[in-house]
């Protein structure tokens, strides 16, 4: 079990943060945690590495308890700026860690050229926009290989090609084998990341997949929308009625060439085929409208 | 932990905040260093001093002489025998002109040994004089450091007259007018190496320096160590345990201090040697004893002892910084209220010094030179007070406060699950 949490509650000053989460994964996942600000998504990953108490649950990270050390060896935390020394250097704080977890120090620049770095890596990170502690906190988390990468908005404050390199340092990781769970406000990059989101809503997990909205769905337009309904039925295949002559299908129901053909057959004429995706801010929209 | 413990000290000694405080340090030391070459008694100035005191018997004895004169013939043996008493002293006085030209210091430390020996040093009346200045108990000490500076070949600190040494002994001075001329002439300053560390030690070291390292330290070991947020938090994440963090941060700490304290100390002297000399490390200090008994111990041994317990003191103000940190988890709270303890301590201890409470408080040894030479254990009639007695005090409250903050760290952690 790479995360198991059962039944974690948070409470702060009266007010449950956190009422109940469970979370399982066993296999390397990409996992996104979206929701508006105070829904405890922040306090959900400080308190799965051990930086915050709760009051009831359990959380064990690659089958150990979390509040054992040793579990950094294999997870990482990207947390905010804050953590960072303004005084040190980039390469100081890399060294830090390698020191820290017995890793060469030649990581350094191989992580650093990753992700672009090497040219003020030897300068003091005060000096440092958003976006070049950004990748520090990247190149900090990812330097160990670890097998769980918990993030915390790692894509804050990042411009476009930051963001696209971030992108494709988390897919390369996840590729290798690594778990990777951020919390990020920036649907869009979600969406290129993963399709599996946890909505979090008042310190519960509302959702915990896109898979099936992800699926493509059609809305087709036919001459005669009551004898398309009737072979539509005859074949038992789901449908939506939208409006006269008008009707959706999602894909995993219906396999395009095949409605066609029997359309044909039954001389049915298709007018139109229109396709779209649900994505992360859609469904976010459904889900929270009016919470922020 | 090694690596955590380097990776603390590259944390200081990159700080701009701590690089500030120690500039501001090195101005203070430099401030006072000109302040105590300027008050620095020097042979040119007694020489001065003898010389006026010389011009003026020169006018007595001529006028004298001329009386002699104008009694010629009249066989007045008195003034004879006070005009040879003149030119007897006269001679004596001429002659400490050139040995103080000649820095003579046997010549002169022999002089003033012989005087305290014709006043009859050993048949000093001690009831008569057991508060009045000078003391029996004055004259001694004054006496048997003379003879430790002539018999060690040491150049004395200026002046040596009688006026210029006191004891805690000295109460009662006469008058006002006299008590202000004897405090004058035995406020001495040396800017020899040696001597202007331990005019630092003296006066640094009596809260001005616990202050100092509480204000250099407090953001380490508050803000960024156990504040609710922070650069900390990168260290928790890591496969560090807390008590290795904790003892890292602290050696840290320490070590930093010893070096500030050991660079403090080279300075002082290597300004002391560059603008005068170097002094002596075999310079008598006075370690008083219970029953008006004494003893004497070389001024290297006093530093050592003055560094050792001074580091011991900021041992405990570092524990009180981080239980405080620990207590409040804000910064500003912590400092302030280490540093408000501390001075609140001092003056509620005093209510209560003369009871057996106050050698085993903490904030009692603050006053470090004052604990070396025993003069608080003598003014407080505290037998108790000791210098070992106070390293352990402050040993022992150190480890208490960084226990209590460790398990009540360790506490919320285990509150975590």
């Amino acid at each position: 079990m790479i995360i198991s949490i059962q039944n974690l509650k948070k409470q702060y000053k009266k007010e449950w943060v956190l009422k109940g989460i469970h979370i399982e994964v066993k296999t390397p996942t990409i996992i996104a945690l979206v929701g508006p600000n105070g829904s405890g998504k922040t306090t959900l990953l400080n308190c799965m590495t051990n930086l915050l108490g709760f009051s009831e649950g359990d959380i064990y990270l690659l089958g150990k308890k979390h509040t054992n050390p040793s579990i950094f060896k294999e997870v990482s935390y990207l947390q905010d700026n804050r953590i960072l020394y303004g005084n040190l250097t980039g390469y100081d704080h890399l060294k830090f860690i390698c020191d820290v977890q017995h890793i060469p120090h030649n990581q350094i620049k191989q992580v650093a050229e990753k992700i672009g770095m090497t040219s003020y890596l030897k300068k003091r990170v005060r000096n440092y926009s958003l976006g070049m502690k950004q990748h520090l906190l990247l190149a900090m988390s990812i330097i160990n290989k670890p097998k769980l990468l918990l993030m915390d908005e790692p894509l804050t404050g990042l411009d476009p090609s930051s963001a696209i390199t971030i992108r494709n340092v988390l897919l390369e990781l996840h590729h290798q084998g690594t778990t990777i769970m951020l919390s990020s406000h920036n649907l869009d990059e979600i969406d290129r990341l993963t399709n599996t989101i946890y909505f979090m809503k008042s310190g519960l997990i509302m959702e915990e997949s896109l898979a099936e909205l992800h699926q493509k769905q059609y809305i087709v337009t036919v001459n005669d929308g009551e004898k398309a309904m009737r072979i539509l039925k005859e074949h038992a295949i789901p449908y939506r009625f939208i409006q006269t002559n008008q009707l959706s299908f999602v894909e995993m129901d219906l396999k395009l060439p095949h409605f066609i053909q029997k359309m044909t057959e039954h001389e049915v004429c298709i007018e139109d085929i229109d396709s779209y995706k649900t994505g992360a801010e859609q469904r976010y929209q459904e889900l929270f409208e009016g919470v922020e | 932990m090694l690596k955590i413990w380097l990776f603390e000290m590259k944390k200081i000694t990159k700080s701009l905040f701590i690089f500030i405080m120690l500039v501001l340090l090195i101005f203070i030391i430099l401030g006072y260093f000109v302040f105590v070459y300027v008050n620095t008694v020097r042979t040119d100035d007694i020489i001065m001093e003898i010389k006026d005191r010389v011009y003026l018997q020169e006018q007595h004895l001529e006028d004298l002489n001329q009386l002699d004169n104008q009694e010629e013939g009249q066989n007045n043996t008195g003034l004879k025998e006070e005009i040879d008493f003149q030119k007897e002293y006269l001679s004596k006085e001429k002659d400490m002109v050139e040995a103080y030209r000649q820095k003579d210091w046997s010549t002169i430390l022999a002089k003033e040994i012989k005087d305290d020996e014709d006043a009859g040093i050993h048949s000093t009346n001690k009831i008569i004089s057991y508060s009045t200045f000078p003391t029996a108990f004055t004259t001694e000490t004054r006496y048997q450091k003379n003879k430790w500076l002539r018999d060690r070949g040491i150049p004395p600190v200026l002046p040596i007259g009688t006026s210029s040494w006191t004891t805690m002994y000295d109460v009662d001075f006469g008058d006002k007018r006299a008590e202000a001329f004897v405090k004058n002439q035995s406020t001495k300053y040396s800017s020899t190496g040696i001597n202007f560390l331990s005019h630092v030690f003296k006066q640094l070291f009596h809260y001005v320096a616990p202050i100092f390292f509480v204000l250099l330290f407090g953001n380490m070991l508050t803000k960024e160590g156990i504040g609710k947020n922070g650069p900390i938090q990168l260290l928790q994440t890591q496969p560090i345990r807390l008590y290795q963090l904790l003892i890292s941060k602290l050696a840290a700490t320490m070590t930093i201090t010893i070096l500030i304290l050991l660079c403090v100390s080279i300075f002082s002297v290597l300004m002391g040697t560059i603008f005068d000399r170097f002094g002596n490390l075999d310079y008598p200090v006075l370690i008083y004893e219970t029953e008006r008994s004494y003893h004497f111990i070389t001024m290297g041994v006093f530093l050592l002892k003055v560094f050792i317990i001074s580091m011991m003191v900021l041992l405990f103000c570092y524990s009180l910084l981080f239980f405080f940190s620990v207590i409040t988890r804000h910064t500003l709270s912590a400092v302030g209220l280490t540093i408000l303890v501390i001075f609140i301590t001092h003056q509620w201890n005093e209510g209560f010094a003369e009871s057996l409470i106050f050698s085993f408080t903490p904030f009692s040894y603050f006053s470090v030179t004052k604990v070396v030479t025993n003069e608080l254990a003598v003014t407080l009639n505290n037998e108790y007070f000791t210098y070992p007695t106070g390293l352990i005090i402050l040993g022992s409250y150190s480890i208490i406060f960084f226990l209590a903050s460790y398990f009540i760290l360790l506490k919320r952690s285990n509150a975590k699950k």
